[in-house]
């Protein structure tokens, strides 16, 4: 009996943080169609998110590449089927890698600065501010990032897919002896449009994770510093949480055939 | 037909989860008035101030200001009665993502009322007034002094000529002469715009410095009101113990 009371507590504390935050989302959404829009605030978060995260997932993505190049080579050359470790390689990076990878780098770097920075104006009164200056801080603050989310994890996924290839061609021409055309040609042969494109759909749907989840904790933090500190950690872990769930759920979507 | 006053709490009630901050809080302040709050730590003075500032939702009461029902009335009524408002936050609350300038004017871009082209010049204009140098227009708040935020937020306070002020603490955490030289600011700044000013204080010298009539807020509600020159003869044992900063007394330190 006590144990159904449990149960039944914790699935309503689920329903009720889902509901909270499916709240949240869309109310944003719906004030982010009407003016004023604030270019501002956006470009100064596009810089943030997207500029300042290249060098972090440029080289996740680099490593990256370059790991799955000596990896897939060693197993593929049991079966003498070397000639396949260029594809593998940007079938991975494409369609797997570069989303997941740049996504939970993201989700570390940006996802915590966004709980940090909104928790903070949470906890010394600054979105109270924004509310007596005639401005809703759902507008003004959540929307911008999370447009910024949506728009520029793609951005930072096409760059993450070419380095990430560019690592693995390093190795395989280095390293491993291919001969640098045939290598390009290996890659691009069996790549699909559709490839690159699951990728940077599961990389924007990631960006909007991301950033909900950073400004969701850091909007509902309360309780000074440690306050700031919880949501910042709840940002990450949630974040990346929802990134690879999100991402198995894409997968099976996207590539159902 | 007998006038509500301008500003008009009656049994407010709030409560944080089993906290219970204002037990039937009744409030009047007249359109013009400065009016002083007086109270010690966590005894809900800016919960009071949130709730007209609609930061945060009564449990049980009314609230009126100007005769508009800022809980039953038209949404567009309200909205233009809280335009009206300005507050000075505990903290200063300035943004710190941006410039001196852009936190002064910031209400006044947000609403069009200036381009931003014209926004310096404005916020220099202020800035001057609560007797800044020009130099602070381009710093970022978390590169000026606890004197400085405090002239800065009320620059942003008064820039859209409100017809309301509050002031949460605003002379907290400075010395007494800056807190001296704050008190004047607002004083002058409150005359000048002719608005109705709300001063939260735990601070005596304070509060003889800027208000016209001051009530104590213990226990929820507010417990002794009365002008500012009545207050060292109140007859009232809690004022008399707040005036004293004795530790023994009605009062106890709830914080
Ligand atoms: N958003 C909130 N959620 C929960 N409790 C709150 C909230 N805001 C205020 N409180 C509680 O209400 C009480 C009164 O808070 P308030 O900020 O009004 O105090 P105050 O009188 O302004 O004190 P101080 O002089 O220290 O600023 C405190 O005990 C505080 O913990
Ligand atoms: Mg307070």
């Amino acid at each position: 009996m006590s144990f159904l009371r449990g149960l039944g507590r914790v699935s309503i504390r689920f329903l009720q943080k889902t509901g909270a935050l499916a709240l949240f989302f869309l109310k944003t959404i719906f004030l982010a169609l009407r003016p004023p829009y604030y270019p501002r605030e956006i470009l100064r978060q596009f810089l943030d998110i997207g500029y300042f995260s290249l060098p972090v997932v440029g080289l996740t993505a680099l490593f990256s590449g370059m790991v799955l190049a000596l990896q897939s080579h060693t197993g593929f050359s049991r079966f003498s089927a070397e000639g396949a470790v260029a594809t593998v390689v940007v079938l991975s990076i494409t369609r797997e890698l570069g989303p997941v990878l740049a996504g939970l780098m993201v989700a570390g770097r940006v996802g915590a600065s966004i709980a940090a920075e909104v928790g903070t104006m949470r906890v010394t009164e600054q979105i109270d501010a924004l509310t007596t200056l005639s401005t809703n801080p759902l507008k003004y603050l959540v929307a911008p990032r999370l447009l910024a989310g949506l728009l520029m994890l793609p951005l930072l996924v096409l760059v993450a897919d070419i380095i990430g290839v560019f690592g693995g061609y390093l190795v395989g021409v280095y390293k491993l002896g291919f001969n640098p055309s045939t290598y390009l040609q290996e890659t691009v042969r069996y790549l699909e449009r559709e490839d690159v494109i699951s990728g940077l759909i599961k990389a924007a749907t990631f960006g909007v994770a991301v950033t909900l989840m950073g400004s969701y904790h850091g909007y509902y933090s309360k309780g000074g510093a440690q306050g700031v500190g919880r949501a910042t950690t709840l940002a990450v872990v949630s974040g990346s949480i929802l990134i690879l769930s999100l991402n198995y759920l894409l997968t099976a979507i996207l590539f159902h055939d | 037909m007998t006038k509500t006053p301008f500003i008009h709490l009656k049994n407010l009630h709030k409560s944080f989860g089993s906290k219970v901050v204002l037990k039937g809080l009744n409030l009047d302040v007249k359109e013009g008035e400065s009016f002083v709050i007086l109270g010690g730590s966590g005894t809900g003075k800016s919960v009071t101030l949130k709730c007209i500032l609609g930061l945060l939702t009564p449990d049980k009461g009314t609230m009126t200001v100007d005769g508009v029902n800022l809980l039953t009335g038209e949404p567009s009524e309200i909205s233009q009665i809280r335009d009206q408002i300005s507050m000075l936050f505990q903290g200063s609350a300035l943004f710190d993502s941006l410039p001196v300038w852009e936190n002064v004017v910031f209400k006044l871009l947000a609403q069009d009322k200036i381009r931003r082209s014209e926004g310096r010049s404005f916020a220099k204009d202020l800035i001057l007034q609560v007797g800044m140098e020009e130099r602070v227009l381009d710093l970022s708040p978390n590169e000026l002094s606890g004197g400085m935020l405090r002239r800065v937020a009320l620059a942003r306070a008064i820039a859209t000529k409100p017809r309301i002020v509050f002031f949460d603490e605003p002379t907290a955490g400075l010395d007494p002469i800056t807190g001296s030289i704050i008190n004047g600011l607002i004083r002058k700044s409150v005359d000048h715009l002719g608005a109705t000013a709300i001063t939260i204080t735990h601070d005596i010298a304070s509060c003889r410095q800027i208000g016209d009539r001051v009530g104590l807020l213990h226990e929820g509600k507010l417990r002794w009101v009365g002008p500012i020159k009545d207050m060292d003869k109140s007859g009232d044992a809690a004022v008399e113990q707040f005036i004293k900063g004795r530790s023994k007394g009605p009062l106890t330190a709830t914080a």
